[in-house]
């Protein structure tokens, strides 16, 4: 293999990458986890310590523009490079939702929506991300379309949640500002799980793109 | 060579160590042992492969057999060159492909364990997978000498070096910087009107 130290910088940005995506999903979990048990200390954790993928997502951007300044990468190297430098804008901003689950995790205070099963819902999403994330790594194509699949359901389970805070706001009486929280709180949780879903197709997109240069699911 | 031309006329200073390199006092071949040099065009002596790497540790006082099959495969072995020629150490360095006589005279060049290597165009008159080794193997000395390199090759300067000083018309240095500095937010407009090949 000849260039070698630019072959290194390659593998070492998909490997940088797949860290990112380790720490964003952990990440996530965890914001799962407090919103479930309504810990505000773990919540408080994920909200303080976002700059960290902030940080990352910084470098690794930083790493993406120097590879293309300096390397002048060209076919499937140009296309590895251009997807990583999106997917890194897809993990910065499941980060972010992590972090407003937090936030969401704080106001909680009551099981209106017993029926509503966030954590399911959250895990699934987790798992999306996880499984496109394979899918980058391992230059699996086929992978990517199953990705997009699953995203369907997702978008179906957020449909029916909001479906059932809508039916409560009309069968309850209206007006009390504990009742307006919860279900703004409630709207704004399964609404962040839905774009977790749509950031992990984003990254099926590029990762089909990467390995075949095929644009189909990106729009 | 500069000292055999009586034209030849040297203006301001070339340090090495603090020393200027042009005073009275400075030995040629002493020098020379401390600083290598590569061309652009592969210029191996008409000599064997060995012979070639050896010369410049023959000037030096090596004569011991096994000290200088050491320092031959040592070099050859630094250049990236020793698996290819191992076997025909006593053929001519003229029989080697391009790209190999550039990785001898590399390896003549560093034979003499020097601290500089200067290097003109080391591959622009190489082919692209040739040049992508030399390319590598300068990554690799850059561990242990300084490396200069003069490049027209803009892409070349980006990929292996680790700081650029662009000369702009008349030989005048415009900028010396990092090299991701220079390539991603030069300081003078001249240096990015050049490297975005926007320089009429």
């Amino acid at each position: 293999m000849s260039r070698n130290d630019y072959q290194r910088q390659l593998e070492q940005l998909r490997e940088d990458v797949l860290e990112m995506s380790n720490i964003v999903c952990e990440r996530l979990r965890r914001a799962l986890e407090a919103l479930e048990r309504k810990d505000e200390q773990l919540a408080e954790e994920i909200i303080t310590s976002d700059h960290e993928i902030n940080d990352l997502y910084l470098e690794l951007e930083q790493d993406c523009i120097d590879l293309l300044a300096l390397q002048q990468p060209v076919a499937g190297d140009l296309r590895f490079i251009a997807a990583s430098f999106k997917i890194i804008t897809d993990l910065e901003r499941i980060g972010d939702l992590a972090v407003n689950l937090g936030e969401y995790t704080k106001r909680a205070e009551r099981d209106r929506y017993p029926d509503i099963d966030i954590a399911y819902i959250g895990g699934e999403t987790v798992e999306m991300v996880e499984a496109a994330m394979a899918a980058y790594a391992t230059d699996d194509a086929a992978a990517t379309g199953e990705i997009a699949g699953a995203d369907d359901e997702i978008d179906a389970l957020c449909e029916r949640a909001s479906e059932v805070v809508v039916q409560d706001l009309l069968e309850t009486e209206a007006g009390s500002q504990a009742n307006l929280d919860d279900v703004s709180r409630m709207l704004l949780t399964v609404r962040d799980l839905e774009r977790v879903g749509d950031h992990a197709v984003n990254i099926a997109a590029r990762t089909l793109y990467m390995v075949e240069n095929d644009d189909e699911l990106i729009y | 060579m500069n000292d055999q031309i009586d034209a030849c006329r040297i203006d301001g200073d070339l340090s090495f160590h603090g020393k200027n390199v042009y005073d009275e006092d400075v030995d040629p071949v002493a020098l020379r042992r401390k600083i290598g040099m590569v061309f652009q065009k592969p210029n191996p002596f008409p000599k064997s492969i060995y012979d070639n790497v050896s010369y410049g540790l023959r000037v030096q006082g090596i004569d011991d057999e096994i000290d200088l099959d050491e320092e031959v495969e040592r070099a050859l072995r630094g250049a990236a060159l020793w698996d290819e020629v191992k076997d025909q150490l006593d053929s001519s360095g003229l029989d080697l492909s391009g790209g190999q006589q550039q990785r001898l005279c590399i390896a003549r060049a560093i034979a003499p364990d020097p601290e500089v290597l200067l290097m003109d165009e080391p591959a622009s008159a190489l082919d692209p997978v040739a040049t992508s080794k030399v390319e590598d193997l300068i990554a690799d000395l850059a561990e242990e000498y300084t490396v200069v390199i003069v490049t027209h090759n803009m892409q070349q300067a980006a990929r292996i070096s680790d700081k650029t000083a662009v000369f702009l018309t008349g030989g005048n240095l415009v900028e010396f910087d990092d090299t991701t500095k220079i390539f991603e937010n030069p300081e003078h407009d001249r240096v990015e009107d050049y490297i975005t090949g926007k320089f009429g």
